[in-house]
């Protein structure tokens, strides 16, 4: 490791959340974490790229009697001696095992950070640690961690404020980018000398969160490009005719997957750019989705409301007709508008928020057009053609559905800490509910930024998506993108499963 | 039929098989089977009832009648017959096999004598002179006090693994370690037992071995004609050689002297040649009497110094293995827990309940007492209701509450002072109960402590840690126990939700 980086220990007593701390600082979802005491064997490095190190410690065994010891370094210029003089008499005994672990990085110069579990009552042994670390001379940094709903962090405070230079509360389980950040500054702020490093390397974060979050609306904006455009195409065979539904059935499923597979691979993109390996977008056995992509819960909770789709379908089929009337010259009167309008509208409150069936294209019967002269058709117009089709799916909703299932992959994502082990399956609902308790919903969004969206998604599935586009969109999402990273969603309080 | 306090190894097997079957189960439904079991026994023979051995055999066989699954002891019982067959056969043919071999003598010339007793008891008698040898060093040096293969064998096993363990979550680490380091506490309990039937399967393979050579011997000499000479680049002279013949011979040259040979016949067959052996078979050479004299004397070497030998270092392995069968105390914390619940009475009362009193009695009565005052060392982050403690005692191991400290468990310095005055009332208490609260996390510095409170106890009360704390912390049982293994504390460990 460069040792010019600044490396900081984490250190503590046996199960009070010290792989957490750096698990959700280091965000390394690979770190051990157990509820068995003694998990952390051996002193452990993680960085966070680069930047920072932090040395995982085993936790404190025997303080009280390693503390007579090291009594003599409060006497001294170089205390650190004192505690190699220690780690020299006592390599390789059991007793002082992990005491001897966990100041080696001490020793060579590491700050501290202590942890200690703000839901535990302080013992005696933990006061003990407390003015051994103080005995060592080194900047150091105690975080309060609760593990639980036992609060005893006042008398915690009163007693980590004698002998820290800070005491802060950090929930290693709950911390967003944010938490983190504001905990790294702290650091900056316990050594002067290193504080300068220590901004600079905050600057650095914050500048890669938000390259992250561009490249998340990139992502974002490749999945969309795909879904919409998607199709499936399938072989017309010489039993058309008898298996037309099954055929059919065969090319929906397929379309179904294809475009859940297109989904799932940029949330797996998505989840894997900040980190998380313990979330799986697609596995064998698990989604990290409980709902499909197609399945009438997922339609029913996200994309736009009914009024929303009504108003879309009525511009949409209104712009249709105005084009019909401008073939007439305007002698119309705009009645193709009016109808255009009228049927987009009665259509939208006819289907409402459910899902509108696949539809398929079959090859028309135009045998007796001379064969030369149907090849030379253009493939898409399918006349006479040998391929059954479906896609892209002309579906108001469904770009607006892909986008919330996207950014709630996002916002659980970034509101994950990396301490957490369980393994989730998020449930539309509870997805949806966290979302719409803090507006971030493409429901909720301004009337002006639906309607900008909606008209690049028409120009995604009109195939005349242009660079600039495609810019306007990236930085449309990367602005709502933003607006979710500043908010906390507790997704422990809203159970994803 | 057996005696009922008669141990054997499959019985100890079979005990310790059930004592860890029944760490798993609850504490309740034991009591209730237990209390069943003794009910059975003292009925049947009451005068069992205050003798620990009789009582947790007795124990031990009400348990196997209801356990329908074949048993570690029935294993070990075939294991051992077979071991025993095949330790006696193998003895027989190869003591077979080497004497028909030494008394071919085809070529003409006559059994060579000093490879006959090189091949037959020679060797038996080196290895026996080498283990004396190495014994003698061991006890009078103190060399090779390391010396002991199983021990060795299970280091290196734990140090081969440490490496790899580290690496295994606590949660798969933790058993690892705790099973291996039960198996090396097993050891230290019954660690003689597993001498001595090694010793006694060895010597019942070099008894076979001799009687094989006898046998293969007497068979030859009922069918044949056998002629023996000597002949040594190291004893050249016929005196030497009859000195050592008679000093082989002289446990029985007094009752048996045909069993020996004199000088001139010593001297008669020595170095005889397949030509000259020949020429005094073709002439009857009266010197062949001499050659034919060396069968007695063959005979009763191999029958004194092999079978005898072997049979006395047999007889000694049977009764060693016996008396440390005899030794075993049954006072380890599982015996310990059943034997309460063996002795003592099955209380049941609701929580609202007086406290049960615990009759006062003296001094306890030396081993295995299970009633009279217990000292007390109470963790002092603990806050707890005295009394209910008191009751708790009295009911859960029939103690009456004696001394009590409040003490630091993770401090041994600190509670020094506490651990002098625990051990000056060793010798008026029944047990030692440390109660510490369950939350806490298993370290080494509480290791330390209780390992200064078992040696401030010695080796007679009981030392129970109760782990003292919510029924929703039951979980955390598992991590103490693993602990206690790890660290080798020989304690009762007893969970107790006030």
């Amino acid at each position: 490791m460069n040792t010019d980086t600044p490396t900081f220990a984490v250190v503590g007593a046996v199960n009070h959340g010290k792989s957490s701390v750096v698990s959700t600082l280091a965000e390394n979802d690979q770190v051990r974490i157990s509820p068995f005491p003694g998990e952390t064997t051996e002193c452990r490095p993680f960085s966070l790229r680069n930047l920072f190190h932090f040395y995982d410690t085993p936790g404190f065994q025997n303080a009280p009697e390693s503390l007579p010891e090291l009594l003599p370094a409060e006497h001294t210029s170089q205390p650190l001696e004192v505690f190699r003089d220690f780690l020299a008499r006592h390599q390789g005994a059991p007793e002082f095992d992990a005491e001897c672990r966990l100041f080696t990085p001490i020793v060579e110069g590491a700050g501290l950070v202590y942890v200690v579990d703000g839901s535990r009552p302080v013992l005696d042994l933990n006061l003990a640690e407390m003015r051994i670390l103080r005995l060592t001379g080194q900047p150091r940094l105690a975080i309060i961690n609760r593990t639980s709903a036992d609060n005893h962090v006042a008398e915690w405070k009163s007693r980590l404020g004698q002998n820290f230079n800070a005491v802060r509360e950090f929930n290693a389980h709950h911390a967003t980018f944010a938490d983190r950040i504001e905990l790294l500054e702290t650091l900056a702020g316990i050594e002067q000398s290193w504080k300068p490093k220590l901004a600079s390397a905050v600057a650095l974060l914050r500048e890669e969160w938000t390259s992250r979050l561009t490249e998340c609306a990139e992502i974002i904006v490749e999945l969309l490009v795909a879904a919409l455009r998607h199709r499936e195409t399938g072989n017309a065979r010489e039993d058309l005719e008898k298996r037309r539904e099954v055929l059919a059935e065969e090319l929906k499923t397929r379309y179904r997957a294809a475009v859940s597979r297109l989904e799932a691979r940029a949330h797996g993109r998505i989840i894997g750019l900040f980190g998380h390996h313990l979330v799986k977008a697609e596995s064998n056995e698990e989604h990290l989705f409980a709902d499909d992509l197609f399945s009438d819960e997922t339609w029913k909770l996200f994309g736009l409301e009914t009024t929303q789709l009504v108003f879309l379908a009525t511009a949409g089929g209104a712009i249709g007709g105005l084009s019909l009337d401008a073939v007439t010259l305007g002698h119309s009167f705009g009645l193709f508008a009016l109808a255009g309008g009228a049927v987009g509208a009665g259509t939208s409150l006819a289907i409402g928020r459910n899902r509108p069936e696949l539809s398929v294209n079959f090859p028309r019967s135009l045998t007796w057009l001379p064969k030369g002269l149907t090849n030379l058709l253009p493939s898409k117009l399918q006349i006479g053609g040998r391929a059954l089709a479906v896609g892209p799916y002309p579906a108001l909703n469904f770009p607006w559905i892909l986008l919330d299932r996207a950014f709630g992959t996002f916002c659980y994502v970034i509101n994950r800490a990396h301490a957490r082990r369980d393994e989730v399956t998020l449930r539309s609902a509870t997805l949806r509910d966290a979302l719409a308790a803090h507006g971030l919903t493409s429901a909720q969004w301004t009337d002006d930024s639906r309607k900008k969206c909606e008209q690049l998604f028409t120009a995604i599935r009109r195939d005349k998506f242009q660079p600039e586009q495609r810019a306007q969109l990236r930085t449309l999402l990367f602005e709502r993108l933003g607006e979710i990273g500043d908010v906390r969603v507790d997704f422990t309080t809203a159970s994803p499963t | 039929m057996r005696r009922t306090d008669s141990w054997n190894l499959d019985d100890v097997l079979d005990f310790e098989w059930m004592l860890a079957r029944d760490r798993s189960a609850g504490d309740e439904e034991l009591q209730k089977r237990d209390y069943t079991i003794r009910r059975k026994i003292v009925t049947a023979s009451p005068e069992i009832a205050r003798d620990r051995r009789a009582m947790l055999h007795a124990w031990l066989q009400a348990r196997r009648e209801e356990t329908p699954t074949s048993l570690p002891g029935d294993c070990f019982n075939s294991g051992w017959q077979t071991l025993v067959t095949i330790a006696g056969l193998v003895g027989l043919g190869l003591g077979g096999s080497v004497t028909v071999g030494l008394l071919h003598y085809r070529t003409g010339e006559p059994v060579n004598v000093s490879w006959f007793l090189a091949l037959t008891v020679g060797v038996q008698m080196l290895v026996l002179f080498l283990a004396v040898l190495l014994s003698l060093i061991h006890t009078t040096t103190n060399w090779f006090s390391e010396f002991r293969p199983l021990r060795g064998l299970l280091t290196a096993l734990t140090w081969a693994t440490s490496a790899g363990l580290r690496r295994l979550p606590a949660e798969q680490r933790d058993p690892i370690r705790a099973t291996l380091a039960v198996i090396r506490s097993k050891r230290e309990i019954y660690g003689s037992l597993a001498t001595w039937p090694f010793l006694v399967v060895t010597q019942i393979f070099a008894v076979a071995y001799n009687i094989g050579i006898l046998a293969t011997l007497g068979t030859h000499l009922a069918f044949a004609n056998l002629h023996f000479q000597w002949e040594s680049t190291l004893v050249q002279s016929p005196a030497v050689a009859s000195q050592i013949v008679s000093a082989l011979s002289l446990p029985w040259s007094e009752f048996a002297p045909e069993a020996t040979l004199t000088q001139p016949q010593v001297e008669d067959s020595h170095n005889i040649d397949s030509v000259r052996f020949r020429r005094m078979l073709e002439s009857n050479d009266p010197k062949l009497h001499s050659l034919i004299a060396w069968w007695p004397f063959l005979c009763v070497v191999v029958g004194v110094y092999g079978l005898l030998v072997r049979g006395a270092l047999l007889a000694f392995a049977a009764i060693q293995w016996q008396r440390s069968l005899r030794k075993l105390r049954f006072d380890h914390a599982d015996a310990n827990a059943l034997w309460r619940r063996l002795s003592g009475p099955l209380v049941t009362a609701p929580p609202e309940a007086e406290p049960v009193r615990v009759p006062s009695s003296g001094a306890p009565d030396g081993k295995h007492h299970s009633a009279g005052p217990c000292a007390v060392l109470i963790a002092r982050e603990l806050n707890l209701d005295r009394a209910a403690l008191r009751a708790h005692l009295a009911r859960r191991f029939g103690w009456e509450m004696g001394p009590t400290w409040p003490v630091k468990i993770d401090n041994r310095q600190e509670s020094s002072a506490i651990l002098r005055e625990l051990r000056d009332t060793i010798p008026k208490v029944a047990g030692v109960v440390v109660v510490a609260p369950i939350e806490r996390d298993p370290i080494v510095a509480i290791g330390l402590f209780l390992k200064d409170v078992l040696a401030a106890s010695g080796a007679d009360p009981e030392v129970v840690l109760l782990l003292a704390g919510p029924p929703a912390m039951d979980e955390r049982l598992k991590f103490w126990r693993n602990f206690n293994a790890i660290q080798g504390l020989h304690l009762g460990l007893e969970r107790w939700a006030p």
